[in-house]
């Protein structure tokens, strides 16, 4: 790892004056369920869940495949709308929003990190951090420079020309967390953020989550099946047949 | 995202350019078939615009040069010019007829010229002086039939000696040749006969007025304003012809929009994930919606962009081999088609759009 890397990783990302400012309560979930199917084909994906995160909090979210994690997080992301119960962050009921204002919450309020880094392929690290600027209405220019400085935050800044094809899996993962912070969201969801990567760079994401929740007083939920994460979680959860066990 | 929008488009260069060959060609084969509908229209009507006259009086039941026939006595012509504000009148005669050149057997509209008033639209090359024996043919005949002045062609048993060679009178099918009246009758068979009298009427005379009265004191003639008349003559192509290049110009719009959509929505269908991505992160979809239409414009205008100099190429080429072939290139044209890519763009964003809008955001936590 360069020098840079070495320093950036280690001191993580800087707060900064637009960092989130103090909450209590961040998520709330209060009877939610999700049902997919009719008849006997239906599936109870979540059912009945309730579950308070505070500010600051890192939430790990442990189970099996299919136990419902990731339905979670989409409800808690405002991808998905639950089918009975109410989801709120950042204290908006996500079920009374229109598309628009759910959209709208995604790219202010949330900062998702996917398993599969989900960069866009045919711009460079620099231009897919700069996406959610854009789409917030930045200008090209000041876009620009917030991407640079995010990418240099992250130890990637001889690395921002670079197409995802010419980065390791560990540099696009830092790339798709500075895309999920170029906003400055409260709340980041990351679904098996080191289930792509190698034991070391595993181990950097993991201490970037960390200082995301310790230094920035972000509101972090994780689902990952790794081990590693249990030792930095503030609570942890257990996700079992769409029902959680605390 | 109009970053995003164009670097995908790029991302495979061999189809981008597959697909703007494509969007070119349909933007040539449209701007061709606009040159060939108003360069039709121009060539038709550019030599009956010519003739001096204010009025057409022809047979009754007459109305044009080329699909009905018209005969009246050459007597009409002292009865016309006594009529109340008749200026000048003067007889016209012409009829298609089989021209040999070369022992090769073509066909030329061979007016007979009484005065300037019905002569060639404008001579470019030898004399417009005309004498029995002797002819004026078109220059798209001559390129076609590769004639200079100092040839000669036959015309029945006649063998008339090209003397001068005039532009304005292509007609796609046949072009105008010029003999004296005299000849005209001759090789027509008319002697004591016309086929029309041109009118010219004084200065303070109505046009409908004017014929109001010619057809009243002759029942058995028509007469026509000069504008009409050339209306009439056109309508054999406008009522034909004309609205099969409409049809064409349409389907050649449908492959564009065709060509647009298909690409954009092949290029949706493979970065759906990444659409789900952008979902996820919060753009809206009108975002992702307009990202499409930019994607699709962007394909239009670049096909716009290299279509019109290549259509105008193409006709430059047609004229050069098939001298009779009408179209015109015309910058007016140009900026119809523009339009016309524009909204070819914005149809064939419909399909994507669609795509986009079916597109689950939860892709993105897929593999």
């Amino acid at each position: 790892m360069s020098q840079e890397n070495k320093k950036s990783v280690e001191n993580g990302p800087q707060p900064s004056a637009l960092s989130p400012q103090p909450l209590q309560r961040v998520i709330t979930l209060h009877g939610v369920c999700k049902v997919y199917g009719v008849g006997e084909a239906v599936v109870r994906a979540v059912d009945g869940i309730n579950l308070h995160i505070q500010q600051g909090e890192l939430v790990l979210i442990l189970g099996p495949s299919g136990a419902g994690k990731t339905t979670l997080l989409s409800l808690v992301g405002g991808l998905l709308r639950p089918t009975a119960g109410e989801v709120r962050v950042t204290d908006k009921d996500l079920s009374r929003l229109t598309p628009k204002a759910l959209a709208e919450f995604r790219l202010h309020q949330i900062g998702f990190v996917f398993q599969f880094f989900q960069l866009f392929s045919a711009l460079t690290a620099r231009e897919n951090v700069e996406v959610p600027l854009r789409l917030a209405g930045i200008p090209p220019a000041e876009a620009r420079r917030q991407a640079e400085a995010l990418l240099a935050q992250f130890g990637l800044r001889k690395r921002s020309s670079h197409c995802p094809q010419g980065l390791s899996g560990g540099e696009k993962q830092r790339v798709a967390l500075a895309r999920a912070l170029a906003l400055h969201p409260p709340v980041i969801i990351a679904d098996e953020p080191t289930g792509s990567l190698d034991s070391r760079n595993g181990e950097e994401v993991i201490r970037l989550l960390r200082q995301l929740a310790d230094n920035e007083r972000r509101t972090v939920l994780v689902a990952s099946h790794d081990q590693r994460l249990t030792q930095i979680a503030t609570r942890i959860v257990h996700c079992e047949d769409g029902r959680l066990i605390e | 995202m109009f970053l995003l929008a164009r670097k995908n488009l790029l991302v495979h260069t061999s189809r981008f350019l597959l697909a703007i060959a494509g969007i070119s060609s349909a933007v040539i084969l449209v701007l061709l078939l606009m040159g060939l509908y108003d360069g039709w229209r121009e060539h038709m009507s550019a030599y009956l615009d010519h003739v001096r006259t204010d009025v057409w009086i022809g047979q009754k039941g007459a109305y044009d040069l080329f699909q009905t026939l018209s005969l009246l006595p050459s007597e009409g012509e002292a009865l016309l010019r006594e009529a109340d504000g008749v200026k000048k009148v003067s007889p016209f005669v012409g009829r298609l007829m089989t021209v040999e050149v070369r022992g090769q057997k073509r066909h030329s509209f061979i007016v007979g010229v009484a005065d300037a008033d019905s002569g060639p639209v404008e001579v470019v090359s030898g004399s417009e002086v005309l004498n029995d024996g002797e002819i004026i043919i078109d220059e798209v005949f001559a390129l076609k039939e590769r004639l200079t002045v100092g040839d000669s062609v036959k015309v029945r048993d006649d063998s008339l000696r090209v003397i001068g060679i005039a532009r304005g009178g292509n007609c796609f099918l046949y072009q105008y040749a010029f003999v004296t009246l005299a000849q005209a009758k001759q090789l027509f068979g008319m002697d004591g006969w016309v086929n029309y009298f041109l009118v010219q009427l004084a200065p303070d005379v109505q046009v409908g007025e004017a014929i109001t009265q010619i057809e009243e004191t002759s029942p058995l003639v028509s007469a026509f304003p000069k504008a009409q008349f050339t209306a009439n003559n056109l309508s054999l192509t406008g009522d034909n012809f004309l609205p099969i290049l409409r049809v064409l110009e349409v389907i050649g719009l449908l492959v564009g929009t065709l060509v647009i959509g298909l690409t954009v929505s092949t290029l949706t269908t493979e970065r759906s994930a990444e659409y789900g991505v952008l979902k996820a992160v919060g753009a809206s979809n009108w975002t992702l919606y307009w990202t499409a239409v930019q994607q699709a414009v962007v394909c239009g205008l670049c096909g716009w962009c290299s279509g019109v100099p290549a259509s105008w190429g193409v006709i430059a080429i047609a004229r050069y081999f098939v001298p009779q072939f009408p179209a015109v290139a015309s910058p007016q044209h140009a900026l119809w088609m523009l339009g016309g890519t524009v909204a070819m763009s914005l149809l064939a964003a419909v399909l994507p759009i669609r795509r986009i809008a079916r597109i689950d955001p939860l892709l993105a936590f897929k593999g």
